[in-house]
């Protein structure tokens, strides 16, 4: 028998695929909170990524990606098909800090309060990629928390190579400037007083 | 180069994605503009603090793993199967591992136990034979087997499980038959499911119902239960099967309470004032969220109460937690003594609680056959897709007509399983 999770898995032994789900699924959802910035369309997401991904299993290429780097371009494309179908709405973190209550409906009373406390510098940064135009923010989040590579980012976003790596440097402009803006308040600067 | 640098160029500088000439030149340039270097030192940081508070917030966001897996493999469940082994996924079939796992554990418990005994009181006479010998094995009557019945070595052994829910433990009716099949070299094992209404040939009953076997056996003067079924169920497989055991769902209470009980997390709180007494009436009981430690009962009641206080935290999902509790705690160094303490009057009591052919011995044998196989290399089956046809029989009764070709087929796959 082999030790291979995947081949095993594709074998339809079931403790293997659940075995891989449980490796990957932290990474998985990580990636589709900060995607989605709600827990609960981010569980749903993981879970169709698994599905998709033990239905599909064969196709999956050891060669050319790890398993959590196809797990992430999977749950990333599934992320763009929920915004889309949704026409979503971006909330906001602060939105979600200040209320408190975004996850709860009436249908699901019972989960449990899953705002995430952010402190400090965090919060900082949250706010400004908040301001950042969403194609560009995804760029963001999939290179520097999915650690994705260009051609897997284009992969994942749909687009090619190149408008990948040009979100990325947007987002990464428009951070950087709005993160010095806010450097400056903090600091007691003004526009007017700059001189 | 003169001209300062852009943001895509030191970007790229920076993740190692120019070509080297370029990247001479970025350097250079670099070296001579502090314009360039204060950009990219700020582009830098940004991507830094960036990074810092996406890793921060990842690590915050609340894991489910058990939950979600739950989700997944049910779905998974729906969809038309391809293959015979996506059965695995089923929930009936988790119910019937569910009193497998905990047979098996339990028979592990007294087996370890009594070969630690006899190692420590006779050394000279070493551990028990862990293999049956061919004459020491059960026997099997030969004459019931088809012609082309597997050929098999010392090292496999199979055992099949009836199981009767405690909601009609006074019908002798089956509700679940599953055969058990180890091979200790191999290092392989199948649970094959059998459908409850698999319509099969028994001896000197003329054509019954899987689940009725039991009944019948129990009836016939000449035999008993266990016997017929064990026989029947051989001889429509076409593969020995050596014992077999029935589990009643209270002997439940039992297995968990000679293991001490078990330590589980309660996801959500349970509150359900509908748990049926058995009597018609109602038996309300609650356990609160947390870390609890449950006996026999409470695990019972917790592993089949109907309240469902969150999506996801189901019986399938309850049962596991609860057979992975008993498996964390018999496997529990500090409480091995405890157990082997307990030796004497386990097996006793466990096997008061299952009605089994298994002697002591025999259990032990088993138990010993067992530790080589993890759960992994336990393939899942299931009759009834692949092998079975509907029938309405003359006197109305759904039923499934085995057919032979495709079963021949699934069990060699499942012999031949690599």
């Amino acid at each position: 028998m082999t030790q291979d999770p995947i081949e095993r898995a594709l074998a339809g032994d079931e403790a293997a695929a659940r075995q891989l789900h449980d490796d990957h699924y932290p990474a998985v959802l990580r990636l589709a909170y900060m995607l989605l910035q709600n827990l609960q369309d981010a569980e749903d997401v993981t879970q169709d990524a698994f599905i998709y991904a033990f239905k599909h299993l064969e196709r999956y290429d050891a060669k050319r990606a790890s398993f959590t780097t196809w797990l992430k371009v999977i749950v990333t494309s599934r992320c763009r098909d929920l915004q889309r179908r949704q026409r979503f709405h971006w909330l906001s973190l602060q939105q979600l800090i200040d209320t408190g209550h975004e996850f709860e409906d009436e249908t699901d009373a019972h989960r449990p309060d899953v705002a995430i406390e952010l402190i400090g510098a965090q919060q900082t940064v949250w706010e400004a990629l908040d301001q950042v135009p969403r194609k560009s923010r995804q760029a963001l989040i999939l290179r520097y928390f999915g650690e994705l590579s260009y051609p897997e980012m284009a992969q994942a976003l749909g687009c090619t190579v190149s408008t990948a790596k040009s979100r990325v440097v947007y987002g990464l402009q428009t951070l950087t400037r709005l993160l010095g803006d806010e450097t400056r308040t903090a600091l007691g600067y003004h526009l007017g007083d700059a001189t | 180069m003169s001209r300062h640098l852009n943001d895509h160029q030191l970007l790229a500088y920076v993740e190692d994605d120019l070509p080297p000439l370029q990247r001479e030149q970025v350097e250079a340039h670099l070296h001579t503009c502090p314009t360039c270097r204060a950009r990219l030192e700020q582009l830098g940081e940004t991507a830094t603090r960036l990074t810092t508070a996406l890793h921060a917030t990842g690590k915050q966001v609340p894991m489910a793993p058990a939950r979600s897996w739950e989700a997944v493999s049910q779905r998974l469940a729906k969809r038309p199967r391809p293959a015979r082994f996506v059965a695995a996924f089923r929930p009936r079939l988790r119910y019937a591992a569910t009193l497998v796992a905990l047979a098996v554990l339990v028979a592990g418990i007294a087996g370890l136990a009594h070969t630690l005994a006899v190692n420590t009181s006779d050394p000279e006479k070493g551990t028990p034979t862990p293999h049956p010998t061919p004459a020491a094995s059960p026997s099997f009557p030969p004459g019931l087997l088809p012609g082309q019945h597997h050929s098999r070595t010392t090292s496999q052994t199979s055992l099949l499980i009836l199981g009767i829910d405690g909601e009609r433990a006074s019908s002798s009716e089956t509700d679940m038959l599953m055969l058990l099949y180890l091979d200790h070299e191999a290092k392989r094992a199948f649970l094959l499911s059998i459908p409850c209404d698999l319509y099969v040939e028994v001896d000197g009953h003329g054509r019954a119902r899987a689940g009725s076997i039991y009944g019948l056996g129990e009836k016939d003067e000449s035999t008993d239960g266990l016997t017929l079924a064990r026989e029947t169920i051989s001889a429509t497989l076409g593969l020995p099967v050596d014992h077999a055991v029935l589990v009643r769902f209270e002997s439940f209470v039992t297995l968990i309470d000679a293991i001490g009980g078990v330590d589980v997390d309660v996801l959500y709180a349970i509150d359900d004032v509908h748990f049926p007494d058995g009597h018609g009436g109602y038996a309300p009981f609650s356990i609160p969220a947390g870390q609890q430690h449950l006996d026999g009962a409470l695990a019972l009641r917790y592993a089949r109460t109907r309240a469902v206080p969150a999506p996801g935290f189901d019986r399938a999902f309850r049962q596991r937690q609860i057979v992975l509790a008993a498996q964390e705690r018999v496997t529990r160094l500090d409480l091995l003594p405890d157990l082997i303490a307990q030796s004497p009057t386990l097996w006793t009591t466990i096997s008061g609680s299952l009605e089994t052919d298994l002697s002591l011995s025999e259990a032990i044998e088993l138990a010993l056959l067992t530790p080589g196989i993890t759960a992994a290399d336990v393939a899942t089956a299931n009759l009834d897709a692949c092998c079975t046809v509907e029938y309405v029989t003359p006197a109305g009764e759904q039923v499934l007509l085995p057919q032979a070709e495709a079963m021949e087929g699934l069990i060699q796959d499942l012999l031949e399983e690599k």
